[in-house]
């Protein structure tokens, strides 16, 4: 289902122990973006890895820098071996 | 004798209260006080009936000591359980929540599979070989051969304490990316395969906890 052209909200999930957390930022809003951003940069150097995709149906793939139109991104704490 | 008596009708006023003795037993008490102590057999109603209040007085500084003595045993078991069941309840808030992140990072196909068998198979992004990720956290993913057998299992998962469904979702989302797959690959340790019936029973264990 593609996005609805008067609502454009971005949505990013933070993995963590309860579960996720979310954070939305409205595309038409600069400061939600660049709270989004801060928090997109902030776990990137964590070691977080950012999936993102510009619809809910598309399959996510790996993004290096925040994308304010991507409409969902995941982000998954740094991976290691088990 | 008399002070065995006497000691006695002391442990029953703490026990059952300062009316717990019958008028006769405390007469009986005074007339045997009266050998001990001359002075006392004159006065020995007025004496019992000023004993009363300091008994009355003890009786509830007992009382007030055991609440309290009760109170401190029990509230710290009443905190450790109710602590008990609010991390029970938000463990479960967790589950239910990574459950429903991973759903959304499905296609419909493995969607119906998870639902079915507990597992899905996600197709890597770069290699083009095809993965089973089964409901763990450890060792939960198969590498498959074209025939359906396995060709061994690879284990990799979040750093952090993430609830079981956000380590599959994170794995799906490694595996089916082109640009992470081999990354992810490089970091996941190789473990042997287990038998067929046996992989199948650890997902059956696995389900019946997850």
């Amino acid at each position: 289902m593609d996005k609805a052209p008067a609502s454009l909200i971005g949505e990013m999930s933070i993995m963590d122990a309860s579960g996720h957390k979310e954070l939305k930022w409205n595309t038409g809003n600069p400061e939600e973006i660049a709270a989004a951003k801060a928090t997109f940069d902030r776990l990137v150097e964590r070691g977080y890895t950012a999936f993102g995709s510009e619809t809910k149906a598309e399959p996510k793939h790996a993004m290096k820098t925040f994308d304010p139109t991507m409409e969902e991104v995941v982000m998954v704490p740094r991976t290691v071996g088990g | 004798m008399a002070g065995l008596n006497r000691a006695w009708q002391v442990v029953c006023r703490l026990m059952l209260g300062p009316d717990a003795l019958p008028a006769n037993a405390t007469e009986r008490a005074a007339g045997e006080r009266s050998d001990e102590r001359s002075n006392e057999r004159s006065n020995a109603q007025s004496n019992a009936q000023s004993r009363q209040p300091a008994t009355r007085t003890l009786w509830r500084w007992a009382k007030r000591v055991w609440e309290r003595v009760r109170r401190e045993m029990e509230d710290p078991q009443q905190r450790r359980e109710r602590a008990r069941r609010d991390a029970l309840s938000q463990e479960r808030r967790a589950t239910r929540r990574s459950l429903v992140l991973l759903m959304k990072q499905m296609t419909p196909q493995q969607r119906r599979e998870f639902r079915e068998h507990r597992y899905f198979h996600v197709i890597g992004g770069g290699s083009g070989e095809r993965y089973r990720i089964r409901v763990g956290t450890i060792a939960n993913i198969d590498a498959m051969r074209e025939d359906g057998t396995v060709k061994h299992r690879l284990c990799a998962r979040p750093i952090d304490d993430v609830p079981v469904y956000d380590v599959m979702a994170a794995q799906l989302l490694h595996l089916q990316d082109p640009a992470s797959e081999p990354h992810f690959l490089l970091q996941a340790n190789v473990q042997p395969t287990l038998p067929d019936d046996r992989s199948a029973y650890r997902t059956a264990w696995a389900a019946e906890r997850f």
